[in-house]
């Protein structure tokens, strides 16, 4: 019987599977036994599209096709959720389980707290995540960088801080992340800040940290993170899947390489963060750099906070319709929109079509809101202080009061 | 449940941006980022992003239709390919095939095949048929240029390239923009060369005194005017003088294939008068006047409303097949769903005419055509990262027919008192390719229809809001219009999109000119 908050080694029962899975194949194991035992009607997860360095989401719904989806793609930097939404009806008239990484994990949660998808019809499986690389850019670092041919690759991964490359002649080759992100290669700039690297608020959190001893590379580590995960692995051990008690030792390795990783987050942020200035000067310069916008749309597209139908920045009384460049107001209209609740997933950054740094503007933004409110977004089901207002009773208050404050934040120590 | 990803190159501008389509049940239901694309990483524009709304378009053909009497009626395959025999009876000089340059090599060089052995025609255009021919370097390598040159507005013609200009400004580049007003483009520059409308060719060469570094590039954006190959060649002028990079990119998106395919024949031969007879496939020429039109098209554009006989093509979404893009590089379009019964890629109906008027240019497959127009490469070749055809030097051929050798300045008087420019909308693009974006609500919901960009101070003068419909007139004809008011363009400057659209187009006012003089009244809506 597995609980919550357990922590185990688990590697799949499957000898094919132990030996082609990642780290023993539990997570394949495990997704095919929600998909054989009738958990749920589909397993949504990552493969690999015309290579290694293209990731697609693909949708199963037969158990012996499992395989396509096994394998980690570090250059794998979509957002899955969004898909749940805009093509499975987030996840109301089918059962999933998928596998997400921290940002996915995150942008769930927002998700889920705006009604955009159904958190009861999804078994998640959480993926530790040391950071993704965008497909062009890996293959240039590999080129610049490792000195090989992008297209000999046949394996990448991230390891001991270290990004490392397999060729097909089995050449190992591996770089400090450390030294490729000073010289500006590797994980995207998002990855860099992202202090979300074990996703707990997945039912399950997977991973190789704190494997050690003859099952390195041989066993997952699993923490169960809510009972949901605890009944998929208690019905699959045995059947699916087995599992063994890491020792101390493990648990300690585990805390340092998550505790190293924090770490550099930090550090990330504040170096990325200093960049930016602060009051006028950090004005200025999102204002110089959201200037050549050309309105693509793609940060609104694939935003996990946006979801309205009828969104504001379309609404020629606030954005005149059709001009090029938009005034600052559309990118005002996210800020305050998006804000509160940015889980830095950093997709309006990757994909903005004029390669403004959206994700960093808004993750700073988010950050500093944090700070005075006090809401950590995409870490569970807490909604966002403005949530919290009763529209008639403001608007009451403001008509009383002859306040212009909209919700009084500053008073009451709030 | 079927769901998958297509990576697809986008059907729009000569960048050769990719995306996904997203197939739910066989059906295309949207776009996702493909980050894979070597050219542009998985972004688009609007354009791109918006493009899937097009493949299932209520206003799709569906069945050939053939003029009865002074409208079009549906008929069956077999009436329809009874109803081309009359085409056989043109050729020469009496008859112009045209093509889209979005069209698809196949497409391209099955219907060139048709022009030369069927019609025996020299007559193959296309609107990317402007005798320039400059691909020099890649898009991304713009991004390392010191110093770049930008002639005309590249934010909305090509927004993926212009992406690039911005990065090589971040690095520390030296932008000079010439432009006839404070465009997009304009506005991204260290140096903003101010064009009269019209006398584009002589800003290019003052832009030179600002030229330096040791890595320069020109880069063109090519609109679809008579004026084209005169700038092109002060644009070369200039790159040569300076030992500069000249890339100029095509506004369609096979506009490099086009040229390769050997759709030569300068396009103003379209509008020439001379041919009695057409065949257009893709292509908005607006309406026609001819004893005998065939049109192969996906919507009954003006040209296929006055056509004899139109076919119902395939859209992108629903051919294999390739585009070469401004930088060279032969890419991939896949086929994501089954087009509707009866309806069929452009080269197949394409060899079916064919085979009607007497001649054989049937092939088995998509591939089989690529393969006959490139034995040496092959799809799976150049499914990852295209493939980047070889550098040859730039060349820039100036047409001698009267509207390519005018000169091209807007002569106002006080009957036409502005000077009109035009240059592309990033919402939709031209003749074929604005019939596609005409079809993609999202864009449609941002400019439904022609638009007139203005001076405020004018504005003020002729007590025009914001709100109001305007009608714009030159000597050649008038448009109704709606506004935009701003300070980005000069007193005395007008405004109007290459594009037609909800049913005015510029060519209404330009006849292909880039510049004319033209005024502005307040219209009724």
């Amino acid at each position: 019987m597995a609980a919550k908050g357990d922590m185990l080694w688990a590697w799949a029962k499957d000898g094919n599977m132990l030996d082609n899975g990642e780290c023993g194949g539990a997570v394949t194991a495990l997704l095919k036994f929600a998909l054989e035992s009738g958990a749920v009607d589909a397993v949504l997860a990552v493969k690999k599209g015309v290579d290694l360095y293209d990731a697609q989401p693909v949708l199963i719904t037969k158990p012996e096709d499992i395989a396509q989806c096994a394998g980690s793609l570090h250059c794998g930097t979509l957002l899955i959720p969004k898909i749940i939404k805009k093509y499975f009806d987030g996840a109301n008239r089918m059962k999933i389980a998928v596998t997400m990484k921290g940002c996915d994990a995150k942008a769930l949660y927002e998700l889920a707290k705006r009604n955009q998808v159904n958190l009861d019809n999804l078994i998640t499986i959480g993926l530790n995540c040391g950071g993704s690389v965008s497909p062009i850019e890996a293959r240039i670092m590999i080129q610049e960088k490792f000195g090989l041919n992008p297209d000999d690759i046949v394996k990448e991964e991230i390891d001991k801080g270290q990004f490392i490359v397999i060729t097909k002649s089995g050449e190992h080759k591996g770089i400090k992340i450390d030294e490729l992100e000073e010289e500006g290669y590797g994980r995207r700039l998002n990855c860099q800040r992202c202090k979300t690297k074990i996703p707990r608020q997945c039912d399950l959190a997977c991973g190789n940290w704190g494997v050690i001893g003859d099952k390195a590379g041989k066993a997952t580590f699993v923490e169960v993170c809510s009972d949901k995960g605890a009944d998929l692995v208690t019905k699959a051990t045995g059947k699916a899947i087995e599992t063994e008690v890491p020792s101390p030792a493990a648990l300690s390795i585990r805390g340092k390489v998550e505790g190293a990783m924090l770490k550099l987050g930090d550090k990330c942020r504040n170096a990325q963060f200093e960049k930016l200035g602060d009051g006028k000067k950090r004005l200025d310069y999102i204002m110089e750099q959201t200037s050549r916008c050309i309105k693509c749309y793609q940060c609104i597209e694939n935003c996990p906070i946006c979801y309205c139908v009828e969104c504001s920045t379309k609404k020629p009384h606030l954005v005149d319709s059709g001009a090029v460049n938009p005034p600052f107001m559309f990118h005002l209209i996210r800020y305050s929109h998006v804000a509160d609740s940015c889980v830095n997933c950093g997709q309006c950054q990757e994909l903005c079509a004029m390669d403004i740094p959206n994700a960093l503007f808004m993750h700073a933004l988010q950050m500093e809101m944090q700070e005075m409110f006090g809401h950590e977004p995409g870490v569970n089901m807490e909604l966002p202080v403005l949530a919290y207002v009763e529209e008639s009773a403001e608007r009451k208050r403001l008509s009383d009061t002859g306040s212009d404050q909209i919700f009084n934040i500053f008073s009451e120590g709030a | 449940m079927e769901f998958k990803y297509v990576p697809t190159v986008c059907p729009f501008c000569g960048t050769g941006c990719s995306f996904n389509l997203v197939i739910k049940e066989g059906r295309v239901v949207g776009t996702a980022p493909f980050r894979r694309s070597p050219v542009s990483e998985g972004k688009t524009c609007q354009k791109g992003h918006f493009a899937y709304e097009l493949v299932n378009s209520p206003a799709r053909l569906t069945k050939p239709m053939i003029k009865k009497g002074d409208g079009l009626v549906e008929a069956s395959w077999d009436e329809a390919i009874a109803a081309v025999a009359k085409l056989g009876s043109y050729s020469g000089d009496d008859v112009c095939v045209v093509a889209s340059a979005g069209a698809t090599n196949e497409d391209l060089f099955t219907v060139k095949k048709f022009a030369d052995e069927v019609l025996k025609t020299k007559n193959f255009t296309t609107p990317a048929s402007t005798g320039i021919d400059a691909s020099a370097g890649t898009i991304a390598g713009l991004a390392k240029a010191d110093c770049i040159v930008a002639i005309g507005n590249i934010v909305e013609s090509h927004p993926l390239v212009a992406r690039r200009i911005a990065n090589a400004k971040d690095n520390g580049a030296k932008v000079i923009v010439v432009d006839t007003f404070r465009s997009p483009t304009a506005k991204m520059a260290t140096e903003f060369v101010k064009a009269v409308p019209g006398s584009e060719a002589a800003a290019i060469a003052e832009a030179g005194a600002f030229v330096e570094g040791k890595a320069v590039a020109v880069v063109y954006g090519i609109g679809v005017t008579f004026a084209e190959s005169k700038i092109a060649a002060a644009a070369k002028a200039l790159a040569e003088s300076k030992n500069a990079a000249f890339c100029a990119l095509p506004a369609q998106a096979n506009g490099c294939g086009a040229i390769l395919a050997g759709a030569v024949t300068p396009f103003c031969n379209a509008y020439s008068g001379k041919a009695k007879a057409f065949f257009v496939l893709g292509e908005d020429l607006g309406p026609l006047n001819a004893e005998f039109a065939v049109v192969i098209d996906s919507f009954l554009t003006s040209t296929a409303k006055t056509a004899d006989v139109v076919f119902p093509a395939a859209v992108f979404a629903e051919v294999d097949g390739t585009v070469i893009n401004a930088e060279r590089r032969i890419q991939l379009v896949r086929k994501a769903q089954e087009a509707a019964e009866g309806v069929k890629p452009g080269w197949m109906i394409v060899a079916e005419i064919a085979a009607k008027l007497g001649g054989n240019i049937a092939y088995d497959s998509a591939e089989a055509v690529f393969k006959a127009a490139y034995p040496e490469l092959s799809y799976e070749a150049i499914a990852k990262d295209g493939f980047l055809l070889p550098e040859k030097p730039a060349s820039v051929e100036i047409c001698d027919c009267d509207g390519c050798k005018c000169d091209g300045i807007a002569t106002v008087s006080d009957e036409y008192p502005f000077a009109l420019t035009t240059s592309a909308t990033i919402w939709h693009g031209y003749g074929g390719i604005a019939t596609l974006s005409a079809n993609c609500r999202s864009l449609m919901r941002e400019v439904s229809g022609m638009f007139v960009k203005m001076n405020d101070g004018d504005a003020k003068e002729l007590n025009i809001m914001p709100t109001d419909f305007v009608k714009v007139s030159t000597a050649n004809g008038s448009i109704v219009a709606s506004v935009q008011i701003t300070k980005d363009i000069d007193r005395g400057v007008i405004f109007v999109p290459t594009t037609g659209i909800g049913g005015g187009c510029i060519f209404i006012l330009t006849r292909g000119a880039k510049a004319i003089a033209a005024k502005i009244e307040k219209a009724e809506a």
